[in-house]
């Protein structure tokens, strides 16, 4: 820590896809999530981090992954997919470069893309043996990340606690899912789209947790009132410290006017060869005669116009130089205000989707790259931190309880409660009543109905996860989030029902077993933990 | 609901025996020499026994699925159950339904025709301050036959509530048929409660304790405590909280006694919404992935 720091800075990058694995079929649109994800975030953090590390810049960010991720980015099928995904696009890149190569403009980039698509195979075979989680192992055992877990399919845990097993199960899994995964403990609990209810930092304290992440007024909403707003974080009185989000610096990464990806030097999202070249050029590398987007953009923003500009790599890495300093100076200019008017060293956290870096904002890894240098060698009012680190020098924190909060549109639950989407919850809570039932009913089962019961609980949790009532609401590739709730539901419903009326089926199971293959290391009895006497 | 019935007759081969010895995961085509986790989080020793082993590490492709392509929901179960979620501050979701066997018995208690003849109401009531037996109730809605759910408005934030489904018979007779669970709605500003607390974790408190060369029951160290608390004490009606944040304009602008105003609630909120906006546009286009939107950003 600096010697004369007046503050601190906490960046979180929260990474997390739905858990999309088909092992019987290719044929489906939504496994580009996975690989194009690879190829434009995972590992263009990962190289951000490494290069920080290796020239020794000592710097502190915890990253929480997703235990859905976590199961993909180990999953060896998912794995093949990337190569022959990364491989096609390859062969594509070096299509564009002779293509290309009278255009002195965008020669170039269809060189970069080339490069980047080489380097990404490289390093995702050679550097991480295929799973991405050696990396971040990696970084966590060089000091400078923090990893932290999260809610076992990513579930939505305030619109679950009707049904309070659930949410016990949802963390105990994701903690566990850490756990073998790293074999080490998580400090921290990412709750889902940072959705709080009061008593959800019981169960994250039983299984250990040190700290979570809320939305703003998740913590300024707390009773008793926080004494330093969102700048120090509050004790529930289980013992969970909970860490709130600036309003500022996100606004500042994430505001469609005011944030730093809609500059108009940066890459254009939207504008992709997938959609502007001829239907037979591209015919291999998009799906099944679908446009999608093949990652190969060659346009900036430009502005608010149809009419979209050569990207200019240096001009875009200019500007992300830019706004890093501006980000910093900001952090400088609140932090020192903060310190002048607190009897603490005020915490800024700073919570971010890891998938803006980079997929979205192209430059976003650059302009942590360059802001975390910055951070560290041109400013002495701020030290970037973990939430560990701040609980080990602030040990002492206010009792509150945070209010009930997201960080979705309207701060509350309407995003994953609304008319497009409110169907699902009886079928869910049907399904939580009779899990817990189950699991009371069948302790210590083992053999097949012990698999049973193992797979009757992985099909709920995928059920629950947020994403399916998420994209219900924004009214895109909605087909497949319906197919997946109800997909879910019916195969739990089915193993109920075979378990109850003593017919199970093992041919059935296994398969199950295979198809929803999460979460080999499931135990059932997390749906009805023990009571601990109170002697 | 469609069940899987009829899997008798369904291809069989290369089904998993039972007790089948299954080849653990493994990436052959991995290169060594690389980052590896300290110890493999798939070989957790003791966590499997044959006839437990899941079928993950299956790798060929299974006979056709014995499950069917798709899977039906119910429109309902037949179960007498009257649920309720909040959705923000004011606004509480129900979803009910009565089971045949209920209508049944009330045609049968109140005569033929209680049931379809009745009017159905949804009872509210605010339990903040006692069980629904204690509460005032709130409002009656009015159901019609085919509704399953309703969105609540509530009067006031930061209170618990609960409902009964009821029904008035033509004769006049009120019958409960459901009670929900009961759920408290978020507060929607900071809270009126300043009195603080402060707490040391048990764990840190012990190292403190040890490392400072004081025993628990130290009376040089509960002077020091104590004296600390009173300091706090004394700062508790600061302004800290109030200029803590400035929601939208330069530091220090928002300044106000006792707490953050109004106004200044409402731009926080104001400008989260506005992030989030753009947070689920960036989400929209980063899960969905558009397929012609083409026409630039925002």
């Amino acid at each position: 820590m600096k010697e004369s720091t007046k503050g601190f800075l906490a960046i979180i990058l929260h990474a997390h896809l739905p858990y999309v694995r088909h092992p019987d079929t290719t044929d489906f649109l939504e496994g580009i999530w996975l690989n194009e994800t690879i190829t434009e975030t995972y590992i263009p953090l990962l190289d951000v981090l490494n290069g920080l590390v290796a020239d020794g810049i000592e710097f502190r960010i915890a990253v929480s992954l997703s235990p859905p991720l976590m199961a993909m980015l180990s999953d060896p099928i998912l794995q093949q997919r990337y190569i022959d995904h990364i491989s096609r696009q390859i062969e594509l890149s070096e299509k564009e470069v002779q293509r290309t190569s009278w255009d002195s403009q965008i020669h170039p980039l269809a060189i970069m893309y080339r490069e980047r698509f080489y380097h990404a195979r490289e390093v995702f075979e050679s550097r991480y043996g295929r799973n991405l989680l050696n990396g971040f192992a990696h970084l966590q055992r060089s000091g400078a990340v923090e990893l932290i877990t999260s809610a076992a399919t990513h579930g939505f845990l305030p619109l679950m606690d009707l049904v309070e097993e659930s949410v016990s199960a949802q963390i105990a899994v994701g903690v566990n899912s850490y756990r073998s995964h790293f074999n080490t403990e998580p400090a921290g609990f990412w709750l889902p789209e940072c959705g709080f209810s009061p008593g959800v930092d019981q169960v994250l304290a039983q299984h250990g947790i040190k700290y979570t992440i809320t939305d703003t007024h998740g913590v300024l909403h707390a009773s008793p009132r926080p004494r330093y707003g969102v700048y120090a974080p509050i004790y529930c009185r289980s013992g969970v410290a909970v860490f709130g989000r600036d309003v500022e610096s996100s606004k500042q990464v994430w505001s469609a006017d005011e944030g730093y990806p809609g500059d108009f030097d940066y890459r254009d999202f939207y504008r992709d060869i997938g959609f502007d070249l001829d239907l037979e050029y591209v015919r291999p590398y998009i799906h099944r005669g679908t446009r999608v987007h093949t990652g190969i953009k060659y346009h900036r923003v430009t502005g608010k116009t149809d009419d979209k500009a050569v990207y200019n790599r240096q001009a875009a890495l200019n500007k992300a130089m830019i706004h890093a300093g501006n980000f910093m100076f900001n952090r400088e200019r609140q932090i020192e205000f903060l310190a002048s008017i607190l009897d603490r060293k005020p915490i800024v956290v700073a919570p971010y989707d890891a998938e803006l870096f980079g997929h979205w904002w192209f430059e976003g890894p650059e302009w942590l790259d360059m802001l975390i240098r910055k951070s560290v060698s041109e400013q002495n009012i701020y030290t970037l931190i973990t939430p560990s680190d701040y609980l080990r020098i602030y040990e002492r924190n206010q009792v509150a309880t945070p209010s009930m909060s997201s960080w979705g549109y309207k701060g509350y639950c309407e995003v994953w409660l609304n008319e497009t989407n409110d169907w699902i919850y009886r079928h869910l809570h049907r399904a939580s009543r009779q899990m817990v039932e189950l699991a009371r009913k069948y302790r210590r089962a083992d053999g097949l109905l012990r698999r049973a019961l193992n797979q009757a609980a992985r099909e709920l949790l995928l059920a629950q996860s947020s994403d399916w009532a998420f994209i219900m609401k924004t009214g895109t590739m909605v087909d497949y989030a319906v197919r997946r709730t109800r997909n879910h539901l019916g195969r739990f419903s089915e193993l109920y029902s075979q378990i109850t009326q003593n017919r199970v089926d093992p041919e059935y199971v296994a398969h199950l077993e295979w198809k929803d293959a999460i979460f080999e290391n499931m135990d059932y009895s997390v749906y009805a933990p023990q009571r601990v006497s109170a002697s | 609901m469609q069940d899987s019935a009829g899997m008798t007759g369904r291809e069989k081969k290369n089904r998993i025996e039972m007790g089948e010895d299954i080849p653990a995961i493994q990436n052959t085509d991995s290169p060594s020499g690389l980052y590896t986790l300290e110890s493999p989080g798939r070989s957790i020793p003791g966590s499997s026994i044959p006839a437990e082993r899941p079928a993950f590490a299956v790798q060929e492709p299974l006979p056709p699925a014995p499950d069917p392509p798709e899977y039906f929901l119910p429109r309902r179960y037949d179960e007498t159950i009257l649920s309720l979620m909040v959705r923000d501050p004011y606004w509480v979701y129900a979803y009910w339904d009565i089971s045949t066997t209920d209508v049944c018995r009330i045609d049968r208690d109140h005569g033929y025709g209680a049931w379809s003849a009745g009017s159905k109401i949804l009872r509210v009531y605010d339990v903040t301050d006692g069980g629904a037996h204690l509460g005032r109730a709130l409002m009656n809605i009015g159901i019609g036959d085919d509704s399953a759910s309703w969105y609540i408005n509530v009067p006031e934030a930061n209170r618990a509530y609960c409902a009964d489904m009821v029904l008035i018979t033509p004769a006049g007779r009120e019958i409960v048929l459901a009670r929900s669970n009961s759920v408290f709605t978020p507060r929607d500003g900071v809270s009126d409660v300043i009195d603080e607390e402060w707490m040391v974790l048990r764990e840190y408190d012990r190292l403190y304790w040890m490392s400072a060369g004081f025993g628990p029951s130290s009376p040089e160290f509960q002077r020091r405590f104590v004296a600390r608390a009173m300091k706090h004490r004394l700062l508790m009606g600061s302004q800290l909280l109030a200029a803590g944040f400035s929601p939208a304009g330069p530091w220090g602008a928002e300044h106000s006694k006792g707490g953050m105003s109004g106004g200044s609630r409402i731009r926080l909120r104001a400008e989260i919404s506005k992030i989030d906006n753009a947070r689920a546009e960036m989400s929209n286009t980063n899960r969905a992935r558009h397929q012609q939107n083409r026409t630039g950003r925002s």
